[in-house]
């Protein structure tokens, strides 16, 4: 019986902090992205905005949203 | 693409924005193919020359990077099955508090420069003695002004309760670029001594060589460029 316990104990243990250090997934190790990480992100030079009421999306106004950056294409 | 729309539709008033950048190559392409998807969230083209794909390392499209309430870039990049579940885990964390205005303009120079906030709060008279302090030797005024925009206000006023202070007595407090409270200490009866610990303590750590490098050595492979190192400081 102690066995069991212990292990549920651990796991409900180191569950939290696994959460906590945003341990996330990455597509494939690559430095040049990782030294991306813990910073603010580099400024969008783009152009041709739609869907925002003409105007341009910078980082300050989306400051307490969570942003998913899609780079994308359509070929 | 649908995945995605779906993706901002449901999780929007949670805080989620989904933002797509469109490659270069093909542009012109790209607002007849949003009207015909029916995508709704905002979209854009990386300009010629690709600067944004290069300053975010884009290897592969698509690839996600995700940006948490702090505003800080937190994966580089997602593999497109996790996508949801970290969606879920960076909109449960707590939005942070709005930046005190009177730290605004100091937050914007510490954050350009990587520095730290010291806000003074006290008197003119308190201020003054620690600045007499501070100048005491070179050394510790060059560690204060190369690594912390200052910042004075008064005991008791508008900053001090945006700040949570209650002290009543005159006290330095150290702060992120982004107005996050580090540390703080008494400015009354300071030494030389405590006030170097205490800035050292809170400055931003200096960033590892061999990782900076490593970045720029991906970064210039795969660009067919070279690596220019230099060795400097910011002063």
């Amino acid at each position: 019986m102690k066995r069991p316990t212990l292990l549920a104990a651990l796991l409900l243990a180191s569950a939290p902090s696994l959460l906590a250090s945003g341990d996330f997934p990455r597509e494939k190790p690559n430095p040049a992205k990782a030294a991306l990480e813990g910073k603010a992100p580099p400024e969008l030079q783009v152009d041709g905005w739609m869907n925002t009421g003409g105007a341009p999306m910078d980082w300050a106004s989306l400051k307490g949203k969570v942003v998913v950056l899609d780079f994308w294409g359509t070929w | 693409m649908p995945g995605l729309k779906d993706l901002a539709a449901r999780y929007g008033d949670q805080g989620l924005v989904l933002i797509g950048v469109h490659s270069a190559n093909g542009g012109e392409k790209m607002a007849s193919f949003v009207k015909e998807q029916g995508i709704d969230y905002p979209v854009a083209i990386d300009r010629a020359g690709k600067p944004t794909v290069s300053a975010f390392a884009v290897d592969s499209f698509p690839d996600y990077y995700i940006v948490d309430r702090a505003g800080n870039v937190r994966v580089a990049d997602l593999p497109n099955r996790a996508l949801e579940a970290t969606v879920q885990a960076l909109l449960a964390e707590p939005v942070p508090a709005a930046l005190p205005a009177e730290l605004a303009e100091a937050s914007e120079r510490a954050t350009r420069k990587d520095k730290r906030l010291l806000v003074l709060l006290g008197t003119d008279d308190d201020r003054a003695a620690f600045n007499k302090l501070s100048r005491l030797d070179r050394a510790l005024r060059r560690e204060l002004s190369n690594e912390y925009e200052t910042v004075p206000a008064p005991l008791g006023g508008s900053l001090a309760v945006a700040l949570g202070v209650t002290a009543t007595e005159p006290t330095a407090i150290a702060l992120d670029a982004g107005g996050a409270p580090l540390g703080s200490i008494a400015m009354g009866g300071l030494d030389r001594e405590r006030l170097w610990a205490f800035a050292r303590e809170h400055k931003v750590a200096p960033g590892d060589a061999e990782t900076i490098l490593a970045g720029a050595l991906a970064q210039a492979t795969k660009e067919k460029k070279r690596v220019l190192v230099h060795l400097g400081a910011p002063w």
